[in-house]
């Protein structure tokens, strides 16, 4: 069969983060929807000739707990090392804070749903309204180009459509990751190995995590055990190459410095729990982020 | 207008109906979720769907192929069967029957309809980098990391725009994890060496 070599191309502002779970791309006659999944993708293709409607709507944060939570979080890993006038250390805590923020304030508030007849899909836009409303307007003229201009809404009946509501919640075992990631936290100044396993359940987490209508405060806690849990790694390694800086306070056995990974597990927690809870309370019959009906 | 529904849609966050206003510029709030919506309704939203209904064939006419009774509107681009309203596809500005698109889609001619790509890429650089936390691990994993990078490196990992970036990430770390590890064997054999040549003197 002969076939012409479809060229995607970014819709306005979704191309500059590369790491969010789904994203979407424009063609001559289609909109592109690639939702990840761990190591693949998968494609929805939504025709300009079929979409019916295009909402922007706000994404789920809870800016007052998650804004408290972040700050009890980052105060337990800088503070000790403010207070106590350590030097190199305080390097490696503001490293940790950048990298944190440069994560944490690029993050994606607003979403998309575009739907069809028989599909409905949600994508996740730029961080504020003004570049969120821009896709909009840009889904508007490819639509237009297929179908004539927008409708207006009328008090008038609408066409009965058919339309499949998407996956409202992630339906994932968090809760259980962010325990043992917990424990583990706990227990790690005691054993290199338990350590690794405690990397290996942030690792896990953060695959768990990655679909963008999770809650930000989930994965924010994710995140940030990460950064700092690589830090440690960097540090440790620089401590037995005998590079000798003043490292003490990163160092395995330093209960003070177990602490914030204790809490940044404790948050997720906090946030997952409280998640679900509300999203259960709201809509009884639809999945959570725990998974329960 | 005010409390007017649209049936079959439903609030991107809460699942709700989804509100007359929800679909207009100007933007409107959920009722159930108190979320900030705002929307475009097309006019395929309104569409009737009798723009489908098929006509029946007269004297003289052209039948579908698979409709007998109705009268055809296209042909397939592929096979020429006659296709009414019904079961044309327009498909990379064509228009094609379910038969030759499903064949294309078998034959794996039709790249257009693929559904899923794995990362290749993704995982060569996950099994260069990850196992470094583990140390040990790192030693048996960052040459088959290598070897998978460059065995998968002309393997397409999606449809859409896609650097080499994380194969040559993957192949950058994986040589150096090896190095590492060369370095320290080295090492430590230098260090037996000269300990016995020490217990000999």
């Amino acid at each position: 069969m002969v076939q012409r070599e479809q060229i995607y191309r970014p819709l306005f502002g979704t191309r500059w983060r590369p790491a969010s779970g789904v994203r979407a791309w424009q063609s001559a006659d289609h909109l592109l929807i690639v939702e990840g999944r761990f190591f693949s993708e998968q494609y929805t293709r939504l025709f300009w000739a079929d979409i019916q409607s295009a909402v922007l709507y706000q994404l789920h944060s809870r800016s007052s707990f998650l804004l408290g939570a972040e700050a009890v979080c980052l105060l337990a890993v800088l503070g000790p090392l403010a207070f106590r006038n350590y030097g190199w250390p305080l390097i490696a805590g503001v490293v940790f804070l950048l990298w944190y923020g440069s994560w944490r304030f690029t993050r994606r508030h607003w979403g998309c749903q575009v739907a069809t007849r028989t599909s409905t899909r949600q994508f996740a836009l730029t961080g504020n309204l003004a570049s969120s409303r821009r896709i909009l307007e840009q889904l508007r003229d490819r639509v237009s180009l297929a179908q004539g201009a927008p409708a207006e809404p009328t008090e008038t009946p609408m066409q009965q459509t058919a339309a499949f509501s998407g996956r409202q919640f992630p339906r994932q075992p968090v809760t259980a990751v962010h325990v043992t990631a917990f424990v583990l936290g706990i227990l790690s100044p005691f054993s290199v190995f338990i350590f690794v396993a405690y990397c290996i359940a942030l690792t896990a987490a953060w695959f768990l995590q990655q679909d963008f209508r999770f809650p930000l405060a989930v994965r924010s806690a994710a995140v940030m055990s990460q950064i700092y849990a690589a830090l440690r790694v960097a540090i440790w390694i620089l401590v037995h190459i005998s590079i000798r800086f003043n490292f003490m306070p990163f160092f395995f056995n330093y209960w003070q410095f177990g602490m914030p990974q204790v809490l940044f597990s404790l948050y997720g927690i906090t946030a997952v729990y409280g998640r679900s809870i509300a999203a259960a309370k709201r809509q009884q019959n639809s999945a959570t982020v725990l998974g329960l009906r | 207008m005010n409390g007017a529904q649209i049936s079959g849609l439903q609030c991107p966050r809460c699942g709700g109906e989804l509100p007359v206003e929800a679909l207009d510029p100007q933007g409107a709030t959920c009722a159930d979720c108190e979320a900030h919506l705002e929307g475009l309704a097309f006019p395929a939203l309104f569409r009737s769907e009798e723009s489908s209904v098929w006509e029946p064939v007269l004297a003289g006419e052209a039948a579908c192929f698979f409709h007998p009774d109705r009268v055809a509107a296209v042909s397939c681009s592929r096979c020429g069967r006659f296709l009414c309203p019904f079961c044309r596809i327009r498909w990379a500005g064509e228009h094609v029957c379910t038969a030759c698109l499903e064949a294309a889609n078998r034959n794996g001619k039709a790249a257009a309809l693929a559904s899923s790509r794995f990362h290749f890429d993704s995982l060569a650089l996950a099994m260069s980098t990850l196992p470094i936390l583990t140390w040990i691990f790192s030693m048996l994993t960052a040459p088959f990391a290598l070897g998978f990078a460059l065995f998968t490196w002309r393997r397409e990992c999606s449809i859409v725009p896609r650097s080499k970036l994380r194969f040559l990430a993957a192949v950058l770390f994986s040589l150096l994890t090896i190095a590492g590890w060369v370095a320290f064997w080295i090492y430590v054999a230098r260090r037996n060496g000269l300990s016995a040549t020490a217990g000999r003197d």
